[in-house]
């Protein structure tokens, strides 16, 4: 055996958590040869450091909260709905739409019984083949245009202007999804797919 | 809900049973982050890595056979996504890592005094620039202690390749970590490291 053989040899004894020295043959050269007797010192000083690295102990408390994550992250994945370049733009075009009807029941204006008495699920996927203009949105909201003059006076300028901001504050893809309930988004999510398959 | 057997609880997660998977993630959680903790050497990253894991899992255990134990099939999700984001460039952009994890350590190793965490860091950073394979290999023999053809199972390469790979990661060890080592001295280690 040569030094690169002996120097094998120690390393695999301290892998498999034996002192080289207690091998007669590797003790018997360690006497007689200074690198060999070196590298076997260096590499027991590094097992020992690697050693105490084994201790590290996971506080209990560093990961309490991991269920509670995993699941609402689990929850989030089942929320997103995963989308096809083809209708992101619907989808978020029908939320929006969603999202109004929300403003307009919680809003103050007068207008807002006008809207959510008249709009339904099939206009709203109707608003998916617009942009995002609040105007483009209330008329395919209200198709009747009596009905629409009649919304835009109730609502005046300053609420079609907070309606606006709502749509843009709201049109972030994330804020979209959750600001929908279960029951909106599993009907959305039907529909967008029926659609998908008319499409295609 | 008492669960009878490992299988029974598997059964029930995969039926949907959320609390059937909570039970698995709350038996295996530090294990699984253990081992993605010494692969990257960052309680942050350990622990989203630790969380994909598990999402994961919840994702495929409906493809888990039972020819291994479940802990086996996690423990290979958690080397193959440590491995993968270890090897991210962001992750390799990170080096040299000489501060890395110093209050990191601090919070997991409250024991440890402050030559102790310098030469922590020292390994965690002679650790990280070992290449991925390497790490894993020796992450998986040395710190999990797993047999060598059990590695090389797992990462579905020979076991002359991965017995190959640990003994390279141990001698790159060596190499970085060669001042910490000098020859007839009778210093300690964390002397060295204050010098």
């Amino acid at each position: 055996m040569n030094c690169k053989d002996y120097q094998d040899k120690i390393l695999e004894l301290l892998d498999n958590g034996i002192d080289p020295l207690s091998d007669k043959s590797v003790s018997s050269h360690l006497s007689e040869c200074t690198d060999c007797e070196a590298e076997y010192q260096r590499l027991s000083r590094l097992f020992n450091l690697l050693e105490d690295d084994k201790g590290l102990e996971v506080e209990g408390s560093h990961l309490d909260n991991l269920v509670v994550d995993v699941n609402r992250a689990i929850d989030r994945e089942k929320k997103i709905i995963h989308f096809n370049p083809q209708y992101i733009i619907s989808f978020i075009t029908a939320a929006a739409a969603a999202i109004m009807i929300a403003f307009i029941g919680t809003s103050n204006f007068s207008g807002s019984g006008l809207l959510s008495n008249n709009i339904t699920w099939d206009n709203i996927l109707s608003i998916s083949h617009y942009g995002f203009p609040v105007e483009q949105i209330i008329e395919s909201a209200l198709p009747d245009s009596t009905l629409r003059d009649a919304f835009y006076s109730e609502i005046g300028d300053k609420g079609l202007n907070e309606m606006e901001n709502y749509l843009i504050k709201t049109s972030d893809y994330n804020n979209l999804i959750n600001t929908l309930d279960e029951s909106e988004l599993e009907y959305l999510n039907s529909k967008i797919q029926a659609e998908m398959k008319n499409i295609s | 809900m008492n669960y009878e057997n490992e299988k029974e609880l598997i059964k029930q997660a995969i039926d949907g049973d959320r609390k059937a998977f909570n039970t698995i993630v709350n038996k295996y959680k530090k294990r699984v982050f253990y081992t993605a903790m010494k692969m990257v050497r960052n309680k942050d990253d350990a622990y989203d890595i630790t969380q994909d894991v598990f999402i994961s899992a919840y994702k495929n255990l409906g493809t888990f056979k039972g020819d291994s134990s479940l802990f086996t099939w996690l423990y290979r999700i958690t080397v193959n996504k440590s491995i993968k984001f270890t090897t991210r460039d962001k992750y390799r952009n990170m080096l040299p890592v000489n501060e890395i994890g110093n209050d990191e350590k601090s919070k997991l190793r409250p024991d440890m005094d402050y030559r102790q965490k310098q030469l922590q860091n020292r390994l965690d950073s002679a650790v990280i620039e070992l290449p991925p394979q390497q790490r894993a290999v020796f992450t998986m023999r040395f710190y999990d202690g797993m047999p060598h053809n059990e590695i090389a199972r797992i990462l579905n390469r020979s076991e002359g390749a991965t017995k190959a790979n640990y003994f390279q990661a141990i001698r790159k060890l060596r190499e970085s970590l060669s001042d910490l080592f000098p020859i007839n001295a009778n210093s300690s280690i964390t002397d060295e490291v204050q010098k």
